[in-house]
């Protein structure tokens, strides 16, 4: 099974990431010779203790990070061969992001939040408006479209921040913990909502979290730890390392 | 970024910082306030100076009178040759001779001016009592200067217009010279003549009568002459002109662009007062921004990573100072013209209940207005310049981080 996945063509690929950050003389290597397949339509989800590296890994993916050595390929273009202008473009073409932290430009309100991928990519503002209500409507909130962001509550802040990353039309979405900040309701629903979305749209997605009951919703599951590959698992290791950690009582 | 949306965002981060961005604004409205009113002080005056020096004929007029040497007379041909002078409107000769005055019982020496009507007119001298005599008429005016030494009481001035007066003027050899004259001599002549007018002036005693009365006499050498040209701006060119035919010149321009270059050192002294005030604002708006800028390093690190690029974030911020700037030059200048204005009104309505004649103290020209609104542009560009580029440079990581 493992072997089949390996044959189809992958939408970003790394090559011996490494990362290291200066503290004080010495460098502390976070990433260490990650070599990473993501997949199209595939819900990936890179899981870790914290600290272990998969913030910077994921921010790495997404050209904002850039590795001491090694190459990230998104789409099959080298991402740290581009301009910085460049990448911020191509960032904006290809990626939807939803943070752990709800972010907002603090002046606008929900449909501008949502609108404003597209207004950074030169769309009309009446174009705009209309894919962010579009985007808002599908994750039920049209009628906080006129609300300033911080006016909503933390699970309805992460739903608005879902609908801004798929306004674009992305071809991978990006979640960094996205349920990080929330009560277990909220976070099941947004969790619900992602996976919704994800079979309905058919998207690539790549969530990084330290919740292991996520898991069962994935098509394959990436452990790391200490900056490194610890293990790969498709759907069906999954299933029996999901039933593991449900019998020692891991939720 | 379309330009459009780049507005809407940055109106919006200033709408949602009201009272920031009014006072800041506000700043900027009194600096650029104090400059219109100033420099609108400076040109106010310089008018008013210019206008009261010299009427707005005086500065199509050239003075001509012979040089010593006298070589060339100022006689008919040489007037002849002036009129034929390319923008040349008109040339008006004036005759000046010694004299004297029996009026009422008592005589007075005084100057004797022969011109004629358009002469007087173009020297700016108005009859305060009577009228100027008609040319070819046996009428005189006479100043209050010449009333006054012949012992006429100031009430009653006007009385004596229409009255008899006798002149004696003295012609010398040298006004009635010419080629088949060669050694004229000089004679003394008297006429009665009515005063048809009395002008204000009371320095030097003097007397003007119609042209035609000494040129009757045999006079054909002129004093002085006035011309007349047809625009301000052909004023040099005629006088070089006119000089180079070996006469010698002066105008009114010569005075009004000393005082131009007095002013414009004047202007420059109060729009440098009225930039102490621009600068504290200026001061204050790179503040501002400086200020919005860290409060918002979040929201750029999120534009970036959602795709801004450095020129959109650039431009996101030096649109906020432009706004900031031009929003408060336009109120600063209604601001500082209507300062002005109200200052004028008040000065005038003063003047008038105390019987003065209306001033206007303050002027704002239109270009003034144009170079004032074009630099608080420039200040604005420039305040922006620094935390613009700063917020574009920052790392989306860095900023999304920061606390």
């Amino acid at each position: 099974m493992e072997g089949r996945m390996v044959e189809r063509k992958h939408i970003i690929r790394t090559e011996r990431l490494c990362k290291e950050f200066p503290a004080g003389r010495r460098q502390i290597g976070v990433l260490h010779d990650i070599d990473l397949h993501i997949y199209p339509r595939e819900f990936t989800i890179i899981y870790g203790p914290s600290g272990s590296g998969k913030s910077t890994l994921l921010n790495t993916l997404l050209g904002l990070e850039p590795p001491t050595r090694g190459k990230v390929f998104v789409r099959g273009r080298d991402l740290f061969k581009m301009a910085d202008d460049q990448r911020a473009e191509f960032r904006n073409r290809n990626y939807g992001v939803v943070y752990q932290q709800p972010y907002w430009v603090k002046s606008l309100n929900v449909l501008e939040n949502v609108s404003l991928p597209l207004l950074l990519r030169g769309e009309s503002l009446k174009f705009a408006r209309g894919r962010a209500m579009y985007s808002i409507e599908q994750v039920g909130l049209e009628r906080f479209a006129k609300y300033a962001p911080t006016q909503l509550s933390g699970g309805q802040q992460q739903k608005v921040s879902l609908a801004r990353a798929l306004v674009t039309d992305p071809s991978v979405i990006v979640a960094d913990e996205p349920t990080g900040n929330l009560d277990t309701a909220s976070s099941n629903e947004v969790i619900e909502m992602f996976m919704d979305l994800i079979q309905r749209l058919g998207r690539t997605v790549v969530m990084v979290t330290h919740e292991l009951r996520f898991l069962e919703y994935a098509h394959r599951a990436i452990s790391i730890r200490d900056g490194k590959i610890e293990g790969e698992f498709g759907k069906s290791e999954i299933k029996n390392l999901v039933k593991d950690l449900k019998a020692i009582g891991i939720k | 970024m379309k330009i459009s949306s780049l507005f809407i965002i940055a109106f919006k981060t200033l709408f949602g910082k009201k009272l920031r961005s009014l006072l800041t604004i506000g700043g900027v409205t009194v600096g650029i306030g104090a400059i219109v009113f100033l420099v609108s002080l400076g040109y106010g005056v310089e008018n008013l100076i210019v206008e009261r020096i010299t009427g707005l004929d005086a500065l199509r007029i050239i003075d001509v009178s012979t040089i010593k040497s006298k070589i060339v007379r100022l006689d008919r041909e040489t007037l002849e040759r002036l009129s034929s002078l390319q923008n040349v409107e008109a040339v008006e000769p004036l005759i000046s001779s010694p004299g004297q005055i029996s009026f009422g019982g008592s005589s007075t020496d005084v100057v004797v001016f022969a011109s004629s009507q358009e002469y007087i007119e173009m020297s700016g001298i108005k009859a305060s009592f009577g009228s100027v005599f008609d040319p070819g008429t046996d009428k005189l005016i006479v100043n209050a200067a010449v009333l006054r030494l012949v012992g006429v009481d100031e009430a009653n001035y006007g009385q004596t217009v229409g009255q008899q007066a006798k002149l004696n003027v003295i012609i010398n050899a040298e006004q009635q010279r010419s080629e088949s004259v060669p050694n004229p001599e000089a004679k003394s002549i008297e006429k009665d003549l009515s005063i048809a007018g009395v002008i204000s002036d009371n320095e030097t005693p003097y007397v003007f009568v119609p042209r035609e009365l000494l040129e009757k006499e045999g006079v054909l050498n002129y004093s002085q002459a006035k011309v007349k040209v047809k625009n301000k701006s052909d004023l040099e060119l005629v006088r070089q002109k006119i000089e180079s035919l070996g006469l010698s010149t002066t105008s009114a321009s010569d005075t009004v662009q000393q005082i131009d270059q007095i002013f414009s050192l004047f202007r420059i002294i109060l729009a440098a007062l009225g930039s102490i005030a621009l600068v504290v604002a200026a001061l204050g708006m790179f503040n501002t921004l400086t200020v919005s800028l860290l409060e918002r390093t979040r929201e750029v690190g999120l534009m970036k990573a959602l795709g801004a690029k450095k020129r959109d974030v650039f431009s996101l911020f030096l649109s906020e100072a432009m706004i900031i700037s031009c929003i408060g030059g336009g109120l600063g200048v209604v601001f500082g013209f209507f300062l002005g204005e109200g200052a004028n009104y008040i000065l005038n309505y003063l003047a008038q209940s105390t019987g003065n004649e209306p001033v206007d103290i303050f002027h704002t020209p239109f270009f003034f207005v144009l170079i004032i609104i074009l630099f608080s542009f420039v200040v604005g560009f420039i305040t922006g310049m620094y935390p613009s580029r700063r917020a574009s440079r920052l790392n989306p990581l860095d900023a999304l981080r920061y606390e």
